[in-house]
């Protein structure tokens, strides 16, 4: 007599990974009643099942033969946190994310300064034409500022500011003499700051300088 | 059609069916409540004398004509219980409790071959099996995906077994 009912050629895999979720009781009412048909159609996945309740029970009920000296069951949250870190990459990962970590640095620490140094350099913003850019050579303290030609036709406003602008004026020419009355003004070891901006002739903002720091250290 | 069974083939469907009813009873009534045995022993008199009377028709299996009959009983014996108690009867905690393990020298067979597997899969064995709990949580605890979680518990198990077999 055939109670087997061909039991190898059904799909025993599909129930088999439903196992473990029956035992625990995880499965819904359906799915439960769907998987206890299955076993009492099928001995052998029945087998299977009492094999995993017989492991489950020994490793349930004897944990200190089994677990005495395993660490994860030691560690704190903390620490387990930590692990799920340091395991969140493999070891080629985490040194390739050093690799670029570094060149970050580098970049950030050492390129991005000196490209900024000398601080005279123009920057261009959205209204100005880009690919222009100009200097400016005048030092701190000067008497008068200075700064690269954009070329002919070019009007430039230059502004000095401490924490609001103090004096304003246009030329031009590629320099700008410091009025004495402005000059009077400012005070020695204060940070002053000055800027210049390119017009065209028809007044649109060509380019502009960042703001340049402008300390007098005697007068 | 009335489907008939000679006295051998009705001894093997005793000696076939008699675990899974009373694995199914015991999961569904817990180990604590003293009748299961009885509940077994019914289920499978009542099988037989339906057989008998002839009301297996071949229908469905065989298996799942004893499954319907272990479900009813199941469910009558916990109705008829819930008249005489005021709740339920709750199933005790699966699997069974320590009480119910009779063999100790299995355990420290197991144990034997269990400290010869990796850590990574007595890690999983430990947290899944015995601390019960989810894939997602071992997965996040151990830093790996739930979908190798079972895979890894699986793969523990496998070698467990191939380690004893030898």
């Amino acid at each position: 007599m055939n109670f087997k009912y061909g039991a190898k050629m059904m799909k025993k895999h599909k129930y088999e990974k439903l196992i473990d979720d029956y035992l625990f009781g995880n499965l819904n009412k359906e799915k439960k009643e769907e998987f206890e048909q299955h076993y009492f159609n099928y001995p052998s996945c029945f087998k299977k099942l009492k094999d995993r309740e017989e492991f489950i029970s020994i490793i349930k009920n004897t944990p200190d033969l089994f677990f005495h000296d395993l660490d994860i069951k030691n560690k704190s949250k903390k620490e387990l946190f930590f692990k799920r870190i340091t395991t969140f990459f493999t070891p080629r990962q985490w040194a390739a994310a050093t690799i670029s970590t570094a060149l970050f640095l580098i970049v950030v620490f050492n390129i991005i300064p000196n490209i900024k140094t000398p601080s005279s350099q123009f920057s261009l913003d959205s209204n100005a034409v880009r690919g222009r850019s100009i200097a400016i050579i005048s030092d701190t303290a000067p008497s008068h500022l200075k700064w690269k030609s954009m070329g002919e036709n070019i009007e430039y406003t230059i502004s000095i500011y401490d924490n609001q602008l103090i004096w304003e004026d246009t030329t031009s020419e590629n320099s700008i003499s410091l009025p004495d009355e402005v000059y009077a003004q400012m005070t020695p070891g204060v940070k002053y700051f000055w800027q210049v901006k390119a017009y065209s002739q028809e007044g649109t903002l060509i380019a502009k300088s960042s703001r340049t720091q402008l300390t007098l250290i005697n007068k | 059609m009335k489907k008939t069974f000679s006295q051998s083939e009705l001894k093997e469907i005793v000696k076939e069916y008699r675990p899974i009813v009373s694995f199914r009873v015991r999961k569904s009534l817990g180990t604590h409540i003293p009748d299961w045995e009885d509940v077994v022993n019914e289920i499978m008199v009542n099988t037989l004398e339906k057989i008998k009377n002839g009301k297996f028709r071949g229908d469905s299996s065989i298996g799942t004509f004893i499954y319907t009959i272990t479900s009813r009983r199941i469910v009558d014996f916990i109705r008829r219980k819930n008249k005489v108690l005021q709740y339920a009867p709750e199933p005790s905690s699966f699997p069974a409790p320590y009480k119910h393990i009779e063999n100790k020298e299995r355990s420290k067979f197991v144990a034997k071959y269990l400290e010869n597997l990796n850590p990574k899969y007595r890690e999983i064995i430990y947290l899944y099996y015995y601390k019960e709990l989810t894939r997602q949580e071992v997965a996040e605890i151990i830093g790996i995906a739930p979908r190798r979680v079972s895979e890894r518990a699986n793969y523990a198990r496998k070698l467990l077994k191939k380690m004893m077999k030898k």
